[in-house]
């Protein structure tokens, strides 16, 4: 990268050796002529960055030309560019606060975090301690946040930069999505509201708030929080889809779609819209538009997997099993989800009773998602319908173990052990049952294990 | 006319620049626009918005790479590393000659790589720096790190071929050399074997000793795999042999000695600290007989407020915190106890770092004497704010009341005279400790050259290539990274004689000890090293005492050079064979940088010992602070009773005196914290003895 900026800066030396450097970097900001560097036209930057460049090629320690070019690299999205400018910087004063600054500006920008980090540190430790300073470092801690040390330090960063100034809505926006990362709800919303107060035109913030609020059942707060930014008039069409899913998950899905409408009107690329139109068709058994609306998305977003299992779920309701089974190949192609394509997909063939390949589906499943509980229990349900029961039993018993809480892998298991030991489906069902009892979901096949249940217990 | 020659030149410049092309290609006002906005949300880490303005690029012009380069970008920032991979892919199909893209995917693969490698996720970590290997397959960074998980998933082999390719190609680095040569040893490969161009050349001497240790860790039931920390050593349960308390991340642990393997009592004992800590210090706080411990906590981990476990007899404690108001919210790292107001209570020096979540000021817990302890340091002047890491009591300049030291990472260290009247005076500067060339790590307190008077240790810690590049130059190659050892010159004044003893070499020291390993009557050092970053593999080192005033490396000789990442290191006789043998905690920062905890037994070394437990009467119990000075023959030794150094470890409070060849002691001096003085003569070698505050003498064992 540096070699080729030097090869540029070379040739328009060679170019232009009659204008000396302050000259080519006056001129280049006059060209500039004060104005936010992004508001210049793509033209107008690349001429303002070759007086720059030139004005270094006649003078390398001319250092504002240097962050000049560095600052209009970072303006047109050439990060790597502006970083390697900035090392130059760095090594030829290096107690030069600015320099490790921008440089650990540039590199976060590449999601360069760990080389971040040290830059920003190296800055501070050269007095660089303003808001923004602490603010950047901020967000690079909260990047590194997979480690909640990370996180306390995100805080600590956020907090310092609200001491020196009070009130900043980006920061507070930033410190509640730590404090919510932290597990500090209540502490996240009242950072977000006081965000949004600050800010009330930002819909990133507003759409983050009533996230914040669903998690909390607090869906008037929502509603109201989602009037309020319509009424703004800024961004409509997140803040429609953010209601259309308020909406859909109470249950109105007339209204729910009439918002997802006025989303895509707003905004034709928020594609997701489709997603969540698509599902409220399928819901309300409108499988042929929920079918269109998928189809919309998946043109839109080729590579996007989930929406290719979302087409062969339509399909396999709509009686296409061949489409089905295309669609859920095509998910996997795509880099599957999660293991989902791959469940959908063993699913169908345990309906077409394609058994073996089912079985050969989910094993390969979970080899690939170990943590996945569903695929082992459909893989240990699978085994039993084909009757290898040892294989059953050991999948059955990964399944429930992985998430004992859910009821129907028992179901499943508890079938497996009626074909292997009585004592052990006995107990099984009672577990089951015990949990059945209050999951809606098992409402059909309690009356199966009650009566087992009941059978073996006579028997013991 | 110059208007004119300005815009010819830049046509001329616009028409024959290669590199400005991605941003002269002809977009439209919607897509530039739609373009600066994602990155200014970009820079803001908003994600979301950077994304959708992104995809709209890509949208309106499905053939401009900057779209798909800058939505890849931020996949990778939202950790959709795949889709952010094949958008980059995507856009080096569009444009084959922007290096930076292909720069970043190999970056990503290495940044993810690197990641799982610090979680513990050898098999992805592996994946990803193959992928990056296929971008680069001879860059330093793929090489290096697909090496260092081959060492970490115990495929030595592929270790050993990428370490070979790797210094051929990097013949700079002497962390590949050094690794390449740790690779040989374990595949049982003669270093020698290696052509000169390939081998790490180690210019450290190797000194000799007369015995071996042996590592029992699993054998003994006390290899805990955690982010071990530190440990501490005391007959807890009262039963007549030293049992262990070992804190790491994410616990504490209590080992019974119960004489042929140690038996894991947490539970039973009550000593359940789901968090962990740093430090744990033993002492008998309340004077009534059994030993109680101190857990230090935040350090840079967090974990919590410092813990004080008070023994209710026979190994089963209760957790007296709050009663006793030693909950110190900090970011406490060592802690020590000593009797610094001399009223037979034990208080707690505790050293507040640099940690992410407490308060850096250093805290002076006076017992009160009624099971509470009171914050006097600001009224006694030793509040200091700042970095300290370790901190150690010792009586430097002998008016018995005791003094404390504190290390200060990257500060200069402090040296507080206590003066008598509850307060403490810094001396540092004219007692010539302030160690301001060095980053200290831990200090210790022993008198090196048995001339009496208490010489002081700091360890520094160093970075790996430092530590490397002064094995090859066999001494200091940086002013900076070495450790110190200050000679106390009799009146609590001292000299720097870390380069006549020997001891001028960079090392990534993270506690270590003073006991004299081999009984010869000289003590001896031992410091356990390591470093944060995954790769790092530097051998802990014993320091053999020569008796001439100067050390020498004796780590090989002697069975050890533990290469994890050791802290917290302690001695004691666990097997009353009148040995020391070495427990060392071994863990790293990251989750994945775990080890099981080492023990060395001692196989013995054929000399005479001297095994002293002190029991204070009118001073404390445990005689914390005692100096005891022991004449055999021509050979005098000195110590002093302490608990608490180092990275927050205990020794065993018993003193261990090597004799050499001489079976008798003629003479023990005890100068108690009290002020009385108790002579014992005429003793046997080789037992372990109980001394009494005013003069009684019993076995110990």
């Amino acid at each position: 990268m540096a070699q080729r900026l030097m090869a540029l800066i070379l040739f328009v030396a060679g170019c232009t050796a009659e204008v000396d450097a302050p000259t080519a970097h006056r001129q280049a900001q006059e060209l500039v002529g004060g104005r936010t560097l992004r508001s210049l036209s793509r033209t107008e930057l690349a001429q303002a960055q070759r007086l720059e460049a030139q004005a270094l090629a006649l003078d390398p320690e001319l250092s504002e030309a240097a962050y000049a070019l560095a600052a209009l690299c970072v303006a047109r999205g050439a990060y790597e560019e502006a970083t390697a400018l900035y090392r130059e910087l760095v090594e030829a004063d290096p107690d030069d606060a600015r320099a490790y600054a921008e440089l650990g500006f540039s590199l976060a920008a590449q999601g360069r975090y760990s080389g971040a980090l040290r830059a920003g540190q190296d800055a501070m430790r050269r007095g660089e301690k303003s808001a923004r300073a602490y603010t950047r470092i901020g967000h690079v801690y909260q990047a590194l946040g997979h480690l909640e040390e990370n996180l306390r330090s995100a805080r600590a960063s956020y907090n310092a930069s609200l001491q020196l100034e009070p009130g900043q809505a980006e920061v507070l926006y930033q410190l509640a999505r730590v404090e919510a990362r932290l597990g500090q709800g209540e502490v996240a919303r009242k950072r977000m509201e006081e965000a949004l107060a600050a800010a009330p035109e930002d819909t990133g913030i507003r759409v983050d708030l009533i996230s914040l609020y669903r998690d909390e059942s607090q869906l008037q707060l929502a509603r109201s929080t989602i009037a309020q930014g319509l009424k703004l008039g800024d961004e409509v069409a997140v803040l429609h889809r953010e209601m259309g899913r308020i909406l859909w998950e109470e249950g109105d899905g007339t209204r729910a779609l009439s918002h997802f409408e006025d989303a895509l009107v707003a905004d034709p690329d928020l594609h997701q819209v489709y997603r969540y139109m698509g599902l409220v068709h399928s819901v309300e058994g409108r499988l042929a538009e929920a079918l269109a609306a998928f189809a919309v998305l998946a043109e839109r977003e080729p590579d996007n997997a989930a929406v290719r299992v979302n087409i062969g779920i339509i399909h396999s309701r709509m009686g296409d099993l061949a489409a089905a089974e295309e669609a859920f190949k095509m998910a996997m192609a795509l880099g599957g989800t999660e293991g989902d394509a791959m469940l959908k997909l063993g699913g169908l063939y345990v309906h077409q009773r394609r058994l073996r390949l089912a079985a050969r589906v989910f094993k390969e499943a979970t080899a690939s998602f170990p943590k996945h509980a569903e695929l082992f229990a459909s893989l240990g349900d699978t085994y039993r319908l084909l009757g290898i029961l040892c294989a059953a039993q050991q999948a059955g018993e990964q399944g429930v173990s992985l998430e004992p809480e859910k009821a129907l892998w028992r179901f499943h298991l508890a079938s497996t052990y009626e074909r292997l030991d009585e004592t052990l489906a006995w107990a099984e069902w009672r577990r089951y049952l015990a949990l059945a009892v209050t999951d809606s979901q098992e409402v059909r096949c309690l009356d199966h294990a009650r009566e087992r249940f009941q059978l073996l217990a006579k028997q013991e | 006319m110059r208007a004119i020659f300005k815009l010819i030149f830049l046509i001329s410049v616009v028409a024959a620049c290669s590199e400005p092309d991605l941003e002269l290609q002809p977009r439209s006002e919607e897509f530039v626009q739609s373009y600066y906005s994602g990155l200014y949300l970009l820079e803001r880490f908003r994600f979301r918005a950077a994304e959708h303005a992104f995809t709209r690029c890509v949208r309106l012009e499905p053939e401009a790479a900057e779209g798909y380069w800058q939505l890849g970008r931020v996949r990778l920032l939202q950790g959709r590393i795949e889709e952010g991979v094949k958008l980059l892919e995507q856009t080096l199909a569009l444009d084959p000659e922007l290096a930076a893209v292909r720069e970043l995917v190999l970056e990503t693969f290495l940044g993810r790589g690197r990641e799982a490698l610090e979680k513990g996720r050898f098999a992805p970590a592996r994946e990803y720096f193959d992928r990056a290997l296929k971008v680069d397959p001879q860059g330093y960074e793929s090489l290096y790190w697909a090496s260092i998980t081959a060492l970490w998933q115990e495929e030595y082999a592929r270790a050993d071929s990428l370490l070979h390719a790797a210094v051929v190609e990097h013949a700079e680095p002497l962390e590949l050399r050094w690794h390449l040569g740790l690779v040989q040893e374990v595949l049982r490969r003669d270093q020698r074997s290696l052509p000169d161009s390939l081998r790490f050349a180690d210019a450290v001497p190797q000194g000799q000793i007369g015995g071996r240790f042996n590592e029992v860790g699993a054998e003994l039931g006390v290899d805990k795999f955690d982010g071990g920390r530190a440990s501490a050593w005391a007959d807890f349960d009262e039963d007549g042999d030293l049992d262990l308390a070992v804190i790491g991340h994410p616990n504490l642990a209590y080992f019974r000695n119960d004489g042929e393997r140690f038996a894991d009592r947490t539970r039973a004992a009550g000593l359940m600290l789901p968090a962990g800590g740093i430090g744990v210090q033993t002492a008998d706080y309340d004077n009534d007989g059994d030993a109680d411990l101190y857990a230090t906590r935040d350090g840079w981990f967090g974990g919590g407020v410092n813990v004080l476990f008070q023994n209710n007899g026979r190994g089963v404690f209760s957790d007296r915190t709050e009663e006793s108001a030693t909950g110190d919210p900090g970011s406490s790292f060592c802690a020590a106890w000593g009797d610094f107001d001399r009223d037979s209570w034990l208080d707690i020096y505790v050293a507040n770092g640099t940690g992410a979540t407490g308060d850096s000021t250093n805290t002076l817990y006076r017992n009160r004497g009624d099971g509470s302890f009171v914050n006097v340091a600001s009224a006694a002047g030793v509040a200091h704010r700042g970095q300290t890491l370790s901190t150690a009591w010792g009586d430097f300049d002998g008016d018995n009341w005791p003094d404390i030291y504190a290390c200060n990472f990257t500060e200069p260290n402090v040296l507080y005279r206590n003066q008598g009247d509850g307060t403490f005076a810094d001396q540092t500067a004219a007692a010539g400790v302030a160690a301001v060339h060095v980053d200290g790590f831990i200090t210790f307190v022993l008198d090196y050259d048995n001339d009496g008077s208490l010489d002081l240790f700091v360890g520094n810690w160093s970075q790996y290539d430092v530590v490397l590049a002064d094995r090859v130059a066999g001494t200091a190659t940086s002013e900076r990274d070495r450790p110190v050892l200050y000679r106390n010159q009799g009146d609590g004044t001292f000299v720097d004689m870390t380069e006549a003893a020997g001891l001028a070499r960079a090392l990534g020291t993270m506690s270590g000890v003073p006991g004299d390993v081999d009984n010869d009557g000289w003590v001896d050092i031992y410091l356990g090293n390591g470093g944060p970053q995954m790769g790092r593999r530097d051998p802990d080192t014993l320091y053999r005492n020569q008796g001439d005033g100067t050390f020498i490396d004796a780590t090989r000789a002697a069975g050890l050079g533990h290469l994890g990442k050791s802290h917290g290191v302690t001695f004691a006789d666990y097997d009353r064979d009148g040995d020391l043998d070495l427990y060392t905690p071994v863990g790293g920062a990251q989750p994945g940088d775990q080890w099981r905890n080492a023990f060395y037994r001692s196989e013995g070394f054929g000399n005479h010992y001297l095994i002293l437990a002190l029991e204070g009467v009118k001073s404390n119990r445990d005689g914390i602070g005692a100096k005891v000075t022991v004449h055999s023959d021509d050979l005098m030794q000195f110590a002093e009773v302490a608990s608490g150094y180092s990275f927050g470890n205990s020794n065993s409070l018993e003193l261990e005196f090597g004799l050499g060849h001489r079976r008798r002691v003629d003479r023990v001096e005890i100068v108690w914290p009290s002020g009385q003085v108790d002579i014992f003569r005429d003793i046997e070698a080789d037992q372990h003895l109980l001394l009494r505050e005013g003069g009684e003498q019993w076995p110990s064992d």
